[in-house]
């Protein structure tokens, strides 16, 4: 139960916090991402904004930050209602080339002030149809989260939901401090073993180095596949990794991209890869909107399979089951609520040390698939996911009425313009 | 002593985190919102409680897409 109506970070919550500060700390903005819809049809310009506008005000911990209890406990602290300002909503009108360049745009430009974390970008690129992309800071939503808040505006919009009448705040139990060292160190040997071990010795791959992730903007590839190419995907992985095995299949294919990229650049050893689990309740409470929700799986790849399809995926199967057996993410979302305590500075400096050659996220089905925008229907939605700070590169799969999406962030300067086509291909081959 | 098929009919109740009467055994396990990490979840389980490794067993789509094909499955499995 909230005390007195605080929200309680997590320890997820405080890994997404330490990793913003060293995104700005050395020279980026902040950890952000932008999930975009198309739309068939054009929303009205005003009327969207006015629905913002209402909405928003429902939402004081729009405007908030993190703070601190006087037993060290980080919490969201919510504004003064006068200083709540809502969302801001930024209208473009690109030509239809310039669509991707706009959203690139987007997605890079920093948010207007300390306490922003949602900003909405209207495109109206011709007189048919528009795009609505939100982009939001990772320490108020998650991928799911910001789909999961989209959604909560589109029914409270067409009048599905009345906000006085649901909580969206999260329940964040305040345990005793015991409990929680006890909890947080119960499955240290588990994190020792998936993570230290397979990082130290390693032969780590990365692609760029620390000053080449400095100060540079996001770079995006985007590939969006058609209903008969998405269905051959999932064909495919349905027949070599399995029934329901779409994960460890997409993931096979960031490998394989990866791998084309490290034997052109003559690079052996070692792929480490953090991959998002989403820790979330199947019911999906409005409660589990806010905040993060995502710890990890942590996979390791010898470089000399990148090219065997077959051992690649036996491999990736086999650790993705020894992990949830033993209950790998769950371990170390309960450490990392002990780094709550320690200063953020600090944590920083730990995360800094994050060993990874690159990021992996797979989310399946859509939260908005079904739902109407402004009695608009959604033709396609995708992300452009987060650039993991130390790491500089991360693939994220994500399917939208049958289609598969697969998106790419990298920091500016990290691929060159040949290894963007490499990865293109490397994808759309396997 | 329950079958099963009524063992993991529960467990795949309480990953969904719906009441056992609004699952169908035959229907399609990704429609009934299974996705990859509830599926290996379910083969966890599975490999916990009745000593059988579908994850790394050969097996066709149809021999577990559903409860029941789960259920006959694992039957065979227990049985060699």
């Amino acid at each position: 139960m909230n005390q007195r109506g605080k929200s309680y970070l997590t320890g997820l919550d405080w890994m997404i916090h330490a990793m913003s500060g060293s995104a700005r700390r050395s020279g980026g903005k902040r950890i952000s991402s932008q999930i975009v819809l198309e739309l068939d049809g054009l929303l009205d310009e005003q009327r969207f904004k006015d629905a913002v506008e209402r909405f928003a005000s429902g939402f004081p911990m729009l405007n908030g930050r993190a703070s601190r209890n006087w037993m060290l406990e980080p919490y969201w602290k919510n504004p003064p209602k006068s200083k709540s300002v809502g969302i801001r909503v930024e209208v473009h009108r690109p030509a239809k080339e310039e669509i991707f360049q706009t959203l690139e745009t987007c997605v890079n430009t920093p948010f207007g002030h300390a306490c922003e974390y949602v900003v909405f970008h209207l495109l109206y690129p011709s007189d048919r149809s528009c795009l609505l992309a939100m982009a939001f800071d990772h320490r108020l939503l998650d991928a799911r989260g910001a789909e999961q808040f989209m959604l909560l505006f589109c029914k409270y919009q067409s009048g599905a939901i009345v906000l006085d009448e649901i909580d969206c705040i999260p329940n964040v139990q305040r345990a005793s401090l015991v409990a929680q060292w006890k909890k947080g160190l119960g499955g240290s040997g588990c994190i020792m073993r998936t993570v230290h071990k397979n990082v130290i010795g390693s032969n780590m791959i990365r692609l760029g180095g620390e000053s080449e992730l400095v100060g540079k903007k996001g770079g995006f590839i985007h590939l969006h596949l058609n209903l008969e190419d998405s269905q051959a995907l999932r064909d495919r992985a349905s027949k070599e990794a399995g029934y329901l095995m779409f994960m460890p299949y997409a993931l096979a294919t960031a490998c394989s991209a990866f791998g084309a990229l490290a034997s052109r650049r003559n690079k052996i050893g070692s792929f480490i890869i953090p991959c998002t689990a989403d820790l979330r309740d199947r019911d999906r409470s409005w409660k589990q909107t806010f905040f993060n929700y995502c710890s990890l799986f942590f996979f390791k790849v010898d470089s000399g399979i990148a090219n065997d399809r077959a051992k690649l995926i036996f491999s990736l199967k086999e650790q993705f089951f020894k992990q949830t057996k033993e209950g790998f993410p769950q371990h170390l979302a309960d450490f990392l609520s002990l780094m709550r305590y320690v200063p953020i500075r600090v944590f920083e400096w730990m995360n800094s040390k994050n060993h990874a050659s690159f990021s992996f996220a797979s989310v399946g089905e859509s939260l908005l698939e079904h739902q109407m925008v402004f009695n608009l229907k959604i033709n396609n939605l995708y992300h452009f996911p987060l650039i993991p700070p130390h790491v500089g590169v991360g693939f994220f799969f994500t399917q939208f009425s049958g289609r598969i999406n697969m998106g790419v962030s990298f920091r500016e300067g990290v691929l060159s313009d040949e290894e963007i086509e490499i990865v293109r291909e490397a994808l759309l081959e396997f | 002593m329950k079958t099963i098929q009524m063992e993991l009919l529960e467990r795949v109740a309480d990953v969904l985190s719906v009441e056992v009467a609004a699952i169908d055994v035959e229907a399609p396990l990704h429609s009934l919102g299974l996705d990859s990490l509830r599926m290996v979840e379910m083969l966890v389980f599975i490999e916990t409680r009745y000593g059988v490794d579908l994850m790394a067993s050969e097996l066709q789509p149809e021999d577990i897409s559903s409860v029941s094909a789960l259920a006959r499955t694992v039957g065979l499995k227990k049985g060699e």
